[in-house]
């Protein structure tokens, strides 16, 4: 749509319009106000001369930071220090790592091993939705763990017990999601080789609960073939 | 380094960085460090300083990339946390200085000509004045010049009004067009 003569003085003086005009070099105005430049630039025979003056103060400026020259062996020190500095960890950061771990964990053992085909497809759908509840933990308690169970990933979560369990052919991705929370447990561990999973029940949950929360699990036939307690609670066979 | 590597955004690498791969800061020192430490090196005007402010910039990327939410470019952020650090440096240097009873040493050395021999080159003679800027200016002036930053990046590294991006760009080109007018280069104003 055009913009009217009228509109473009009444809302820009020439002043302000020069002041547009490094930033119409650079690109970097938005296309009303790169239509205002251009429609004033068309109009006024002294505006031109002016954006090849912004040229010149342009160029000029790229000459005086290109004379100075930054020194070599920054990148080593750098990486060295890297190397020492842990990363502040936050939900995404956790989520990342988590993930990274879980390609080299879970999705390529589940890809060499044909046995655990149906739960192959699932499982990394289900382990990501579940790496969700295992970062927000983390974040929410800023990183502090008590009596912690040490991840595949290097991470820790509090738990209160640890299980081994298997799911079901037949178990789906949402169920399995939504019996582990309910259940106030995430995945830890696995698939081992033969397609086991560690668990374990969260401690943010409440320790009154464990019995129920671990019983929900372990009777849940349609889901899991397989559960042993490995660590922590009352069993719940 | 692999061609598809080098394609990568700046984006992808911090996400690489927050997933904890120290191999993308390669890739983002190589990329934004020779912008940035000329950026600093024009704020501080100390090579040594400038060095190692912006190894602590890259440090801060690594420590932080889990909170960057990419709400603007990567080279913004990298450029924000710069100046912010310069200014730090640059506040603890002058009450270090006015502590040590050395406050006329506070006189910014960017006020006073940095090369009082001007050649006929018109474009040596701007290039000159640009480094007679103030620091504030010189900011500015860098960041929408070299840096090809927009109003509203600019004004979210200096921590400014929008507004006041304009008016200080302007305000830094009439100094400019005074610097030349003192050394005999009269290009008119605006």
């Amino acid at each position: 749509m055009a913009i009217k003569m009228t509109e473009i003085n009444h809302r820009y003086s020439e002043e302000e319009l020069v002041a547009l005009l490094p930033f119409y070099l650079s690109d970097t105005l938005s296309a009303h106000e790169r239509r205002l430049v251009d429609d004033w630039l068309a109009r006024d025979a002294a505006a031109p001369a002016l954006l090849d003056k912004i040229a010149e103060e342009r160029h000029a400026t790229a000459l005086a930071n290109e004379e100075i020259r930054a020194p070599r062996g920054g990148l080593e020190k750098l990486m060295a220090e890297i190397a020492v500095t842990p990363q502040e960890l936050t939900a995404s950061g956790l989520g990342a790592r988590f993930g990274r771990w879980l390609d080299a964990s879970v999705v390529a053992p589940l890809r060499a091993a044909p046995s655990s085909l149906a739960w192959a497809a699932c499982a990394l759908l289900m382990a990501v939705t579940i790496s969700q509840s295992v970062m927000l933990y983390k974040a929410e308690t800023g990183g502090q763990t008590g009596e912690g169970i040490v991840l595949a990933g290097g991470e820790q979560a509090a738990v209160l017990a640890s299980a081994l369990v298997q799911f079901t052919d037949a178990a789906k991705m949402s169920e399995v999601s939504a019996l582990l929370d309910e259940a106030g447990a995430v995945i830890l561990a696995g698939p081992t080789a033969s397609g086991q999973f560690t668990i374990g029940f969260l401690k943010e949950e409440g320790e009154r609960a464990l019995e129920a929360r671990q019983k929900l699990i372990s009777s849940a036939e349609a889901l899991v073939s397989l559960y042993i307690l490995t660590d922590g609670g009352p069993s719940a066979d | 380094m692999a061609a598809s590597q080098s394609a990568e955004s700046d984006f992808e690498l911090i996400d690489r960085l927050k997933a904890g791969d120290q191999s993308a800061m390669q890739a983002l020192y190589a990329r934004h460090h020779q912008r940035l430490y000329r950026f600093v090196m024009r704020q501080i005007r100390d090579e040594m300083m400038a060095e190692d402010i912006v190894n602590d910039v890259f440090l801060d990327c690594w420590r932080q990339a889990g909170k960057f939410e990419g709400r603007s470019k990567v080279s913004t952020w990298l450029t924000s946390i710069s100046y912010n650090k310069s200014i730090s440096y640059l506040r603890k240097k002058r009450e270090q200085q006015m502590g040590d009873g050395q406050a006329e040493a506070v006189i910014d050395e960017a006020d006073s000509p940095q090369d009082s021999v001007m050649k006929d080159d018109k474009g040596d003679h701007i290039r000159q004045a640009i480094n007679q800027l103030s620091r504030d200016h010189a900011a500015v002036i860098d960041l929408a010049y070299y840096h090809e930053m927009s109003v509203n990046e600019i004004a979210d590294i200096l921590d400014v009004p929008a507004n006041t991006v304009k008016t200080r760009l302007f305000h830094a080109r009439k100094n400019l067009h005074e610097i030349l007018v003192e050394a005999g280069v009269d290009r008119g104003w605006p």
